[in-house]
């Protein structure tokens, strides 16, 4: 006792020292948000299993655990050393998705799971963190000067992307594409470029709601082209062909490239009211019931309608509406508050990673939680289309928390190695 | 730090480190992350805080459901169980064109309503046609068809079409129906009563359904808070008649029968159990089947025999000697000198076949039922002392009786039946005064069974499962001795023997009885041809248990009196009744018939 006493002062007075104890200043906010978050969750997909027995809740906490555990290893770990193993590890997941078109579980309309040992694992989720790591790499070796080199990540991300969209796993491939985004600007990818990928949904949505704005819209994208391309004419000539494409193809692929589902989900949003009790009902209740919460919830255990099941899939994708319910306005706010500090964090540690590859690879995970929490959030409060993105940390999905976990463990080890942040750096 | 030869495998120092990421970059970044961020504050702000309490209310409202009554009403069952009255689950088939689908059809394909008719054509009765054009035209909302029945319903659920809604409704079903039309009544189409004991004990016969406030959860489970105990309690109340659905229909038939054959107006019988006033027949004819109310007369939902009058004639005669004897105006062995005409306040009274009896004693005055006899009976009793008689047996008050709409008989005022001798004088032949033929079964009862004036009733109680909640035994008021009661009651036994009663005779059993032909009155005067034959009897006399009263109104023919038209129903129920009863012969004419034999 009495050894352990010292021993543990011993311990404390050796972190005194400049570098330790900023470890943990930097690290108690990487480890504090998410911990809280799945701790949390347990409660409420509790909270939602109450009648019910889709998920046991516990195994959310066996299974953030085992990914603490993970993370703690991982943190230690030197993530530069991860790179002999990014093309195997890419090579597998590759492999695992086709496993999945192949040998996959279906469930509610969607070849997503691979059956191992009786667990249910879903490759996609992997896919997303390998696809980041190769990414990074490709990315630290040749950073976007010129429009060639949009080429290699494309390549990198295409064929993961490609595997999960023919699931259909709409929700997870736009998480790929929004990783690509985040990481190509991290690279040194104009702005402008960003935009045009970006606006052409905007064309997309024209093309379909009010053609008539395409005659000034797609000439602006030209401009916007024109001006950050190095090749000026070639590069404007070539996004205006590429937006009119977008234009006239947008209505063909609404009709024949979308599963009904998926154009029912992409309406339904914007007018739940319109079919209350088909696909409209998860938005109407999962409004209903975070709104109900009011400012202050019912209390942990507590939400009546969490509690009754009024929200389907309410443990999984629809985890924030028992959060509204249960914790209030303030939970939600602390949360998002947690959120945000959380990003922040990211994005210092990004900034002060060794190296390029470790800078990009903490802005790749950072824009796949955050892409991730903020459509998944805006899909709950009735702000954005149901695309099947989990809320990280708290949605009930052993795969994806353990894979989010080891995300955060790669980008602690970053972190751990990373510059020291000082106050008067910030920026 | 180890360099790894791998592709990737260069660890550079950050080139584009801190100077090639710049700060407005960064800030940039953030800033649409916080955008976003702040974005979905506001939204949960607007939620949770300034639409919170709308939202809630909305949150409370999927999760209440509020039961519908449907109005689910007990089932009546006859004195052995039997289904009288039962609710029976049918459907309705609402149709919403709009939301037309079969099973597996993609999203969005609508199926036209010749389609759906074509389906539902195979087990409906209604031709696609017919069903077509019904379904054009609304969107939603079509009652497309009514009445369905359950097994149907489930093979139209089971087409699985969307666009269709099954609504199950409660109809009242009558198994038995025209038998016990009388006393039951019927439901109209609204389910609301309009006869019988379906009015009268409606708020018995209602399920206790009050409209609930259900907290549900999404799958319809009901929550356990809110709820008083005893909610889910399954209710198999069933309300019980007294009335025998075996008795009751040989009565029907038996009475239907004589009515045709004479052509008469109507006919009723009456069959109660003397210790306790329970009925254990009450049929009148004709009826109606409440199965189909709206094809028939709504004169016949009222029961007559309970709530019209009659002058009943030479049936109460029984009653009127019992009042003399109980007063002791007449002894047993007396004489009665018949004089074939007596002059009474200037009217003439003669007997109804105007002949002359002369000196006879009080059985034979039964037996041939005379008139001037029982005036010059009823003579010896002051006529305050008679018409008090008349009034504590209840002529003119109402019953008490479960039988809905009993009414009163009427008496002529006290101070008037004192002043003018003719009124004693017709009453005590039954005419002058009336009353219902469930009166007069409660008076032969109160001869039958010692003096005691019997509630008579058709209903035992509610029953639930084998036990009886609530019994309705009448209750019992003393009024004469059962000596006297028993000397009439031999009296009557005679009158079978010997008299106008011979058509009920059985052998081995022991029956009093009286027939009856009175004259019709209407608004003051006698109605020329119309006569109301009736009969009663009671039986068996060793240990009286039943009272049979059969009245036939206004049947047809100079040869139609109640010997001839009464008697021979009284006879078929009698002999149904000793059988289903299972009465033993009497024990003296049983060992005299072996004897014989």
């Amino acid at each position: 006792m009495l050894f352990s006493l010292s021993r543990r002062r011993k311990a404390k007075s050796l972190r005194v020292g400049g570098r330790k104890n900023n470890w943990e200043q930097v690290n108690l906010l990487l480890w504090g948000v998410p911990l809280l978050m799945a701790f949390i969750s347990g409660f409420l997909i509790a909270s939602t299993q109450r009648q019910a027995n889709y998920a046991d809740w516990y195994n959310h906490w066996i299974t953030a655990a085992l990914g603490i555990g993970t993370a703690l290893v991982l943190g230690r770990l030197q993530v530069e050393r991860l790179r002999p193993f990014l093309i195997p590890i890419y090579g597998l997941t590759v492999i695992s998705l086709i496993a999945v078109r192949i040998i996959g579980t279906s469930a509610l309309g969607a070849q997503r799971w691979i059956s191992i040992a009786g667990v249910n694992v879903q490759p996609s989720e992997f896919a997303k963190l390998a696809a980041i790591l190769l990414l990074a790499a490709v990315l630290d070796r040749h950073p976007v000067r010129s429009s060639v080199d949009l080429i290699r990540p494309l390549g990198v991300i295409v064929v993961p992307w490609a595997l999960v969209f023919v699931q259909p796993d709409l929700g997870s491939s736009l998480v790929f594409g929004a990783v690509l985004l985040a990481m190509l600007y991290w690279a040194g990818m104009p702005l402008e470029w960003l935009c045009l990928v970006v606006f052409s949904l905007l064309t997309a949505l024209f093309a379909g709601l009010i053609p008539l704005l395409l005659i000034g819209w797609i000439p602006l994208m030209g401009v916007l082209a024109y001006r950050s391309f190095s090749s000026r004419v070639l590069g404007a000539s070539i996004i205006i062909a590429c937006q009119g494409a977008i234009a006239s193809m947008t209505p063909w692929l609404w009709a024949h490239g979308l599963k009904d589902y998926q154009r029912d989900r992409l309406l339904l949003f914007l007018d739940p009211s319109k079919d209350p009790l088909g696909g409209g009902y998860h938005l109407l209740q999962s409004k209903v019931g975070i709104g109900s919460g009011g400012l202050f919830g019912t209390g942990l255990l507590q939400g009546k309608l969490t509690q009754l099941q009024f929200i389907p899939e309410q443990h999984t994708d629809f985890i924030f509406s028992a959060l509204g319910e249960e914790m209030g306005f303030l939970g939600t706010l602390l949360l998002i508050i947690g959120v945000a500090l959380l990003m922040r964090r990211f994005l210092q540690v990004a900034r002060n990673a060794r190296t390029d590859f470790e800078s990009l690879l903490v802005v790749g995970v950072g824009t796949m939680l955050m892409f991730q929490i903020v459509v998944n959030i805006f899909m709950t409060i009735g702000l954005g289309p149901v695309t099947g993105i989990p809320l990280p940390f708290m949605s009930y999905g052993r795969t994806a928390l353990l894979m989010n976990f080891m995300s955060l463990g790669l980008c602690i080890s970053v972190a751990r190695r990373g510059h020291i942040i000082s106050k008067s750096k910030n920026w | 730090m180890p360099r790894s030869n791998n592709n990737f495998g260069r660890v550079r120092k950050r080139q584009m480190s801190i100077e090639s990421v710049p700060a407005d970059r960064m800030r940039l970044v953030f800033s649409i992350l916080l955008a976003g961020l702040t974005g979905l504050v506001c939204r949960m702000a607007w939620l949770q805080v300034l639409q919170a309490p709308e939202l809630e209310a909305r949150a409370r409202a999927v999760q209440t459901h509020q039961t519908k009554p449907l109005g689910s009403r007990r089932s009546i069952v006859d004195r052995m169980g039997r289904l009288v009255a039962i609710d029976e689950e049918y459907f309705r088939i609402w149709a919403h064109p709009r939301y037309f689908q079969f099973p597996g059809d993609v999203n969005g394909k609508l199926r036209t309503p010749e389609e759906v008719a074509l389906k539902l054509s195979e087990f409906l009765d209604i031709p696609s046609g017919e069903l077509v054009r019904r379904l054009v035209g609304r969107g939603s909302g079509i009652k497309l068809a009514e009445g369905v029945q359950p097994e149907i319903a489930a093979r139209i659920r089971n087409l699985r079409i969307s666009g269709l809604d099954l609504e199950a409704y409660p109809q009242r079903v009558y198994p038995q129906g025209d038998l016990f039309a009388n006393v039951v009544g019927f439901l109209n189409h609204d389910r609301i009563p309009q006869a019988g004991l379906e009015q009268s004990r409606n708020r018995e016969l209602l399920r206790n359904e009050k409209s609930h406030a259900l907290r549900r959860g999404a799958d319809g489970t009901p929550l356990p808070d809110d709820l008083a105990p005893g909610i889910f309690f399954g209710d198999d109340i069933r309300l019980q008649l007294t009335l025998d659905a075996r008795l009751q229909e040989l009565a029907a038939k038996a009475i239907d029968a004589q009515v045709r054959k004479w052509n008469a107006k109507k006919g009723v019988v009456i069959v109660m159990d003397v210790n306790n006033g329970e009925l254990l027949a009450m049929t009148s004819t004709p009826t109606y089947d409440p199965n189909n109310y709206w094809q028939y007369s709504p004169a016949l939902f009222k029961e007559w025999s309970v709530q019209d009058l009659f002058e009943p004639g030479s049936t109460f005669k029984p009653i009127n000697l019992a009042i003399a004897l109980q007063e002791g105006v007449i002894i047993s062995g007396e004489k009665i000198n018949d004089t074939g005409i007596v002059q009474v306040g200037g009217w003439p009274i003669t007997n109804h076949d105007q002949k002359t009896h002369g000196w006879i004693n009080f059985p034979t005055l039964l037996q041939v039922s005379s008139n001037v006899g029982m005036v010059k009976t009823m003579r010896k009793l002051k006529p305050s002392i008679y018409w008090d008689w008349l009034h504590r047996l209840g002529v003119d008050t109402r019953p008490d009786t479960d039988l809905p709409g009993a009414v009163a008989g009427q008496l002529k005022a006290k101070d008037k039946f004192v002043r003018q001798p003719i009124e004693p004088a017709t009453a005590s032949f039954g005419q002058g005064f009336s009353l219902t033929p469930l009166k007069l079964v409660q008076l032969h009862a109160l001869i039958a069974n010692g003096g005691n004036l019997v509630s008579p009733h058709i209903t035992r109680g509610l029953r639930v499962g084998e036990a009886l909640t609530s019994s309705a035994d009448g209750k019992v008021d003393k009024l004469m001795r059962s000596e006297v009661t028993k000397n009439v009651l031999d009296w009557m036994e005679s009158v079978v023997e010997k008299g106008s009663g011979k058509g009920v005779k059985t052998p081995g059993y022991r029956i009093g009885g009286k027939t009856g032909t009175a004259q019709k009155a209407a608004h003051g005067t006698y109605l020329p041809g119309a006569k109301i034959c009736s009969f009663v009897a009671n039986l068996p006399l060793d240990n009286p248990r039943y009272v049979v009263l059969v009245v036939v109104d206004e049947p047809q023919g100079p040869n139609a009196f109640g010997s001839t038209v009464a008697v021979p129903v009284a006879k078929k129920i009698i002999d149904g009744l000793l059988v289903l009863e299972k009465i033993p012969p009497s024990r003296s004419q049983g060992q005299a018939q072996r004897s014989q034999g």
